[in-house]
């Protein structure tokens, strides 16, 4: 074989994969447009707007931002803290730890339900505890939350942790040969090196909070104002009435199209640089 | 000021270092790279565990093996300049240097002031709002060591600070780090592979090869009886070593070193002894050069390399064995067509070497 054959032979090649890559490209893109697209054609705007002033709508709506925005600020404190230690420390046992933290991911939320009726309920394992002390969790706002939080919590922890180790040691050195406690080193340099990992990972969560279904309606049920949020109500609404679900719907897609949005619209820039895979004894 | 002994077991070698460091002087810690030496100062400034030793700082006791007891970096009087200067990305040139004020909790004017006279004082106090990016090298190096500085540190530790830096920088920031060096009340510590660097900045100067070290002292002590292959080639001077043999009533003695016998004016003693040979002693011949009391060599030429870079004399490195170095004019080169692969005679006086041991 000759070169002169194999400039041309690799360039067909190249605009073969190309041309797939474009096609395959275009099919997600048109699967993933499709759905969204066919809600706001189906319903006219000013049944739509007309809907959206439903009082039960409006119960719904507050429920979800309440209660997802609670869990997401629960997530981020507690999941701050275990982010650093999986980040920066090696310990027996953090290879399982790891794999517990990432379990809710991949766990069906139905079980996940179960599983909080488990823990929670009035015959769970910490049932009689709460008993004596008056509580009942299962079906009420609090639970919901709590199921968003099970939920939710692995997709912040995940990417926060992926940040914190993505930032260079030799920032942490030097703020340690600065007299810099190692809360002063998380605080002043870990956490802004580590920022947009902290609003990437916040917005992930509290999409998925804002998204939770299956956990939900197992754990805390579908109590309208009390635990019916948004993904509840819209579902109960197909039941008995399209239109009010699709209203739902397209609320919903706006409200976290917006919030994603605004979440990169956020000026953040990466500077934690690539860490560097070996450093010089010198 | 600083007494330090620190061992660390590493999977090639063993780190064994001992140093001291006056008050308000400078030790230069010189080696190849892999020897140690960023892994000592790393120890010093608390950023690694050693395995065994005592790292004392004045009064304070930083690392005592026997005990277990290691203080932590950010608890030490230290200062730090890293190879890669490393300042923070987020802050501001300003921001960068105030960091070691606010970590110990002052605030507002006091660290306005004192962050401004050390800006100043680096000539860089009109960057004080960039960020590190918007920086170059010479000016990073410069935000690096003023950072390091205002705290006050009593031990600063300074690794390669401008092996980054391309040379014209190298050379102005050179003559100010060695101001910066004389005016310090307290111990630094320097670590270099740059002859220059370490003549320039040493009071005392100890060499790290293998994780030992080999030799310390003051720079004429190095200069004049080097006592490592390592620092003889770091002096760039020839050095043998051999057993004092044969004595002939002319005051001269035989050396007898692995592969060649020399013939030098008798120190006297007995055993073993080095043999300094200043490459400007060595004479080269494209016979075989007639004479009592000379050493030759014999073997190919291997490099040429000018002495200084663009100077009118070149070092000849000469492949006999044992190799030896030969310092010559540029006349001499083309008088007798020297270049790579031609073979000489290199010869010097018995007299022409300093022995010691």
């Amino acid at each position: 074989m000759t070169h002169g054959m194999q400039g041309p032979k690799r360039s067909l090649g190249g605009r073969i994969l190309r041309s797939t890559a474009a096609g395959a490209l275009g099919l997600l893109l048109l699967f993933l447009v499709l759905p969204l697209v066919s809600l706001l054609v189906r319903v006219p705007p000013r049944v739509l707007i007309a809907r959206l002033k439903d009082p039960a709508v409006i119960d719904a709506l507050r429920l979800s931002l309440v209660t997802s925005g609670c869990s997401t600020a629960v997530v981020v404190v507690l999941g701050l803290p275990l982010a650093y230690l999986l980040a920066t420390r090696e310990f027996r046992g953090k290879r399982l730890l790891e794999a517990l933290v990432d379990l809710p991911m991949v766990l069906p939320p139905t079980v996940a339900g179960v599983g909080l009726l488990m823990a929670f309920g009035r015959t769970g394992l910490l049932g009689g505890v709460l008993a004596a002390l008056g509580l009942s969790i299962p079906f009420t706002t609090l639970a919901v939350v709590l199921a968003q939080v099970f939920v939710s919590a692995p997709f912040f922890v995940a990417t926060m942790t992926a940040g914190l180790i993505e930032i260079e040691p030799r920032y942490l050195d030097a703020a340690a040969t600065l007299r810099a406690s190692p809360t002063a080193v998380f605080l002043r340099v870990m956490l802004p090196l580590g920022l947009p990992s902290l609003v990437a990972g916040t917005a992930t969560c509290w999409a998925r909070a804002l998204g939770e279904f299956g956990a939900t309606i197992t754990f805390a049920g579908n109590l309208p104002g009390v635990t019916q949020t948004m993904p509840l109500a819209v579902y109960l609404a197909l039941q008995t009435d399209l239109e009010a679900s699709i209203a739902l719907s397209v609320l919903l897609l706006a409200v976290s199209f917006l919030l994603l949005l605004a979440f990169r619209a956020l000026p953040l820039r990466s500077v934690a640089g690539r860490r560097r895979a070996a450093r010089g004894r010198g | 000021m600083l007494h330090a002994v620190a061992v660390r077991r590493l999977a090639e070698f063993r780190l064994e270092a001992e140093i001291e460091v006056d008050r308000g002087s400078t030790l230069v810690l010189v080696g190849e790279s892999g020897a140690g030496k960023t892994l000592l100062l790393r120890m010093l400034a608390g950023l690694e565990h050693p395995d065994a030793g005592r790292i004392e700082l004045g009064d304070q006791v930083y690392f005592d093996g026997r005990a277990g007891e290691m203080v932590p970096a950010w608890r030490r009087s230290i200062g730090y300049v890293g190879q890669d200067y490393a300042l923070f990305p987020h802050l501001s040139a300003f921001e960068n240097v105030a960091f070691g004020l606010r970590a110990q909790g002052l605030r507002g004017r006091r660290v306005r002031l004192r962050v401004g006279e050390m800006l100043e004082r680096f000539g860089i106090g009109d960057l004080a709002r960039r960020r590190p990016r918007e920086l170059s090298g010479g000016q990073q190096q410069r935000v690096a060591v003023a950072r390091a500085l205002v705290i006050e540190p009593a031990l600063l530790l300074l690794d390669e600070p401008l092996s980054a830096l391309d040379l014209q920088t190298r050379r102005t920031l050179q003559s100010e780090l060695r101001r910066m060096l004389a005016e310090r009340a307290g111990a630094s510590v320097y670590v270099t592979h740059s002859p220059v660097e370490a003549a320039l900045f040493g009071d005392r100067i100890a060499v790290l090869e293998g994780g030992l070290i080999t030799q310390k002292g003051s720079r004429d002590e190095l200069l004049r009886y080097p006592k490592s292959p390592y620092v003889a080639e770091f002096l760039g001077v020839n050095l043998y070593r051999g057993t004092l043999g044969y004595r002939d009533f002319a005051g001269l003695v035989e050396v007898q070193t692995p592969d060649i016998t020399l013939s030098v004016v008798d120190p006297g003693g007995e055993d073993e002894t080095f043999v300094l040979v200043n490459p400007r002693e060595v004479t080269l011949f494209l016979e075989r050069p007639e004479g009592s009391a000379q050493n030759t060599f014999y073997g190919p030429i291997g490099d040429l390399v000018p002495e200084p870079p663009f100077g009118d004399r070149v070092r000849v490195v000469v492949e006999s064995k044992p190799p030896i170095v030969a310092e010559v004019t540029k006349h001499a080169i083309e008088a007798l067509g020297l270049k790579p692969g031609v073979p000489v005679y290199a010869s010097f006086k018995a007299s022409g070497v300093s022995t010691y041991r």
